[in-house]
């Protein structure tokens, strides 16, 4: 991250007050030499004052009468001329009593690049001090002596310093001495601020792809998209931190860098006002177009300036959405608004402590927090998922558990209905069959038995007139309950049972009976509620008739069957039927079944055929 | 102790609750020379008695009796036999039209004929001496509840080939013809016409029929009482 240079009024003071020191440390810069001691008794020195020289040679400038003296940390600010001139910094090491160990120089913070001469030969670089330099800005820079270089007594230190104008350069209090030593500090610091960013960005990174497997299997959930994005972005701009050779120029770097870092705020933001339910067309139009603005102008213009602002509006406009989401989590457990407060309480604080950095007014060596901070407001954002994915499975199962008491409440209740239902039906077909028993036993049984106690009332019957009569009753009595029990819809049964009941009566009238039944198939509509009844009465009316009206010696009972039609007949040979308008009432019966009746008459017999469709058509 | 009468007529032994009935049958029974009531009895127990101690040729019993199920009284009848293997006694029941299960049933106990409660005095005469002569009665309802029980016997024993051949439960195919002609209401002489073979073997058929089913009925208690009998030995127990 580049240094803009300080926004506040402080800086015209500043810019003052060097100026006055300047002025003032002139005069006196000649008279002393920075001088520190190395030896086994005090291995390592710090360095905190320095002549400085600025000069575009890559050779040192002899010449000790133009050096001025500094203090370190050393920012150079606007102190400087251009892009091509580096800044030579002196001192004079003093070994005595040294035994002759390894030494070096330990820059804990420099910017950008800087290499290391001793007595005026050059002595050791890490990276490269041409364009494109190396960005070291944040990571330590050791720099090993040549002991070909060194001689006893006062020796000549100068570490010269490049950076890009755009670039905040300066020098921070460095050490000299045994490299064993500086070698211990510059690892330790490479650990916290090299290791310890990268292995950060990394579970970042991973936290990412994770989030955004759970977008990609329900891509509804718009804002796990954001929070993707968001930690991508986050991680990215993480890199600029430990990668100290770009692989292109430093300017599409920096907007890359920064671009990520946008994009990263920006897509969390919109994911704290999705989560907590409250974004909108319009914010979200807002945030894009802050980003594109602050890409542009960042592209456009290569100022500090244009910097410090872009980044001050879009960490302000984010961390707004801090406050739904601590509004929303007032409805949650009290440990889901400790998490996300404390963690929105750092990443805030965070921000603001590295907008200063970017804007120049934190002390030199300040080290940007940020980095450390992005696992912490993700981990908070993961633990909020999380919480309301927990919830919604609790929810999910209790829901299930209701709608399943449900279903079995509704159960019950549909199977009460049915049984209901089932009853009410068992009841009225009861009833309807008690009615018909009844219906039958009143034109049956009931009317023989009127005609018998008349004929005994009136005296005029002979005893074998009225047994006939109530013989009859008990045939019809028997067809009856014969009705009742006969296999639905087989006709063959019918048939055989009319016979039986028959035989007597029909041997008494002197018929002789020709059978002519074929196996005949199941009549389908015969298991209608008193179809095979009806049947059974047609038939018996039919035969009656033969036995009552036509002085017939022969009956000729048959039946047959095509694949539509089962066919009965009743034939007589006797004197034939005078009117038709005797067989009205069979006629009925017959349209009952969905039957029809086909009479052929003369005076040699009557035929009548029912022609029972096979299918109901009724 | 045989009740028989030695000159040659049939002895008949009466069992009806109904003292109307009773008398009734019993003048339908002494109509006919060659019959002989040889006891009558309105209940249960004492006709158990009877038997216990008596012999007869026909027993014609009613079925709801006052202290007990007619059913006991023909099992306990039903199974006896001669010394050449011939059933001792032919059992009749009293039945009442429209109850054909409960004649199918008697049937399956051992009875060998019925008469139906509205059958005149000469009629009662004539099925007893039908049944002594071998011609057992039959109406097209019972051929079908017969040939129903038959064929579902065979179903089920078709699984067991062992079963069946124990039970001999196979109508032979001219027993098969009859029943269902006289199911479709055919006549004995529609049927003896027909089958050119005389009535009254067609008659006889029906006889042999009903002590088929009676027997195919002890044969499927025996067995089942066998299995539940081979089942025992093989637990293994605790």
């Amino acid at each position: 991250m580049s240094r803009p240079p300080r926004l506040l009024s402080r800086t015209a003071l500043y810019s003052v007050a060097v100026l006055i020191a300047l002025a003032l440390i002139g005069r006196s810069t000649v008279a002393d030499e920075v001088i520190v001691q190395i030896n086994d008794d005090h291995p390592v020195a710090q360095v905190s004052s320095a002549h400085i020289f600025e000069s575009s040679d890559a050779a040192p400038h002899t010449a000790l009468s133009d050096w001025r003296d500094v203090t370190l940390p050393h920012r150079w600010g606007n102190d400087r001329n251009r892009d091509d001139t580096s800044v030579w910094y002196r001192v004079t090491m003093e070994l005595t009593d040294w035994s002759g160990a390894d030494l070096a120089v330990y820059l804990p913070k420099v910017s950008m690049n800087a290499d290391l001469w001793i007595n005026g030969r050059f002595s050791s670089r890490v990276g490269s001090m041409e364009v494109p330099l190396t960005r070291h800005w944040n990571t330590p820079l050791l720099l090993t002596i040549s002991p070909l270089l060194l001689r006893a007594g006062p020796n000549e230190v100068m570490v010269r310093v490049r950076a890009l104008d755009r670039h905040d350069g300066g020098l921070a209090p460095f050490f000299v001495g045994a490299l064993w030593q500086l070698e211990a500090l510059a690892n330790e610091a490479r650990f916290w601020r090299s290791t310890v960013v990268d292995g950060l960005a990394t579970a970042v990174l991973a936290l990412a792809f994770v989030v955004a497997i759970v977008w990609a299997r329900r891509p509804a959930r718009i804002e796990y998209l954001y929070f993707s994005i968001g930690a991508i972005g986050c991680a990215i701009s993480t890199l600029n931190m430990s990668v100290t050779s770009p692989p292109m120029s430093d300017h599409a770097w920096e907007i890359i860098m920064h671009g990520s870092l946008y994009l990263g705020v920006a897509s969390l933001a919109l994911f704290g006002w999705q989560f907590s339910g409250v974004s909108t067309r319009f914010r979200r139009w807002v945030m894009a177009t802050i980003v594109t603005v602050g890409l542009v102008v960042l592209t456009t213009f290569e100022s500090r300036l244009v910097v410090a602002t872009t980044t001050f509006v879009i960490f302000a406009v984010a961390a707004s959405a801090f406050i739904p989401l601590l509004r929303k989590l007032q409805q949650q457990p009290l440990t889901d608004s400790l998490v996300f407060g404390f963690a929105a309480l750092v990443a805030v604080g965070a921000g603001a402590y590295d907008w200063l950095i970017v804007s120049a007014n934190m002390p030199y060596e300040t080290a940007y927090l940020l980095p450390y901070v992005w696992p912490v407001l993700l981990g908070a954002f993961s633990w909020l998922i999380a919480g309301e994915y927990a919830r919604t499975q609790r929810d999910l199962a209790t829901l299930n558990a209701e709608l399943q008491q449900r279903i079995a409440a509704r159960e019950t209740a549909l199977q009460a209905t049915y049984d209901q239902l089932r009853a009410a039906e068992r009841a009225q077909a009861s009833a309807e069959e008690r009615a018909r028993i009844l219906r039958d036993m009143h034109d049956g049984v009931g009317a023989h038995l009127s005609t018998a106690l008349r004929q005994i009332e009136a005296g005029r019957s002979s005893n074998v007139e009225v047994a006939n009569t109530l013989r009859d009753s008990l045939d019809s009595l028997k067809l009856a309950i014969d009705g009742m029990t006969l296999p639905a819809g087989d006709i063959n049964a019918l048939l055989a049972a009319l016979r039986y009941r028959l035989t007597h009566r029909l041997s008494l009238a002197g018929l002789t009976v020709q059978w002519e039944v074929d196996e005949l198939p199941l009549w389908a509509n015969g298991a209608r509620e008193g179809n095979m009844r009806h049947l059974q009465f047609l038939l018996f009316e039919l035969i009656s008739n033969v036995l009552q009206h036509a002085h017939a010696s022969v009956l000729r009972i048959g039946a047959g069957a095509d694949e539509q039609t089962i066919d009965v007949t009743i034939a007589d040979n006797g004197s034939g039927i005078s009117a038709v308008v005797q067989l009205r009432s069979c006629e009925a019966r017959a349209k009952s079944i969905g039957a029809t009746l086909e009479v052929s008459t003369s005076t040699s017999g009557t035929e009548v055929r029912v022609r029972i469709p096979m299918r109901a058509l009724i | 102790m045989s009740a028989s009468v030695d000159h040659g007529r049939v002895a008949v032994v009466l069992v009806e609750d109904d003292p109307g009935t009773r008398a009734w049958l019993e003048s339908g029974i002494n109509s006919a020379q060659e019959l002989e009531l040889v006891a009558s009895f309105g209940a249960l127990k004492p006709a158990l008695a009877w038997f216990a101690r008596h012999e007869a040729d026909v027993l014609l019993t009613d079925l709801g009796l006052p202290d007990g199920h007619g059913l006991r009284l023909i099992k306990e009848v039903a199974g006896r036999s001669r010394p050449d293997g011939q059933p001792r006694t032919d059992v009749l029941v009293m039945s009442v039209f429209g109850d054909e299960e409960t004649v199918l049933q008697c049937i399956e106990a051992g009875a060998v004929g019925y008469i139906h409660k509205d059958a005149s005095p000469e009629n009662i005469a004539k099925v007893i001496l039908d049944v002594r002569r071998g011609a057992s009665p039959i109406s097209p309802m019972i051929a079908r509840g017969l040939l129903a029980r038959f064929r579902t016997r065979a179903a089920s024993a078709a699984s067991q080939a062992a079963l069946a051949r124990e039970l001999q439960i196979d109508l032979t195919p001219a027993e098969s013809d009859v029943l269902s002609m006289i199911a479709r209401g055919h006549s004995y002489a529609e049927i003896s016409r027909e089958r050119g073979v005389s009535v009254n073997t067609v008659q006889s058929q029906i006889k042999v029929l009903y002590s088929k089913l009676a027997v195919h009925s002890r044969g499927e208690a025996v067995f089942a009482a066998t299995r539940l009998g081979l089942i025992d030995p093989f637990d293994p127990g605790p």
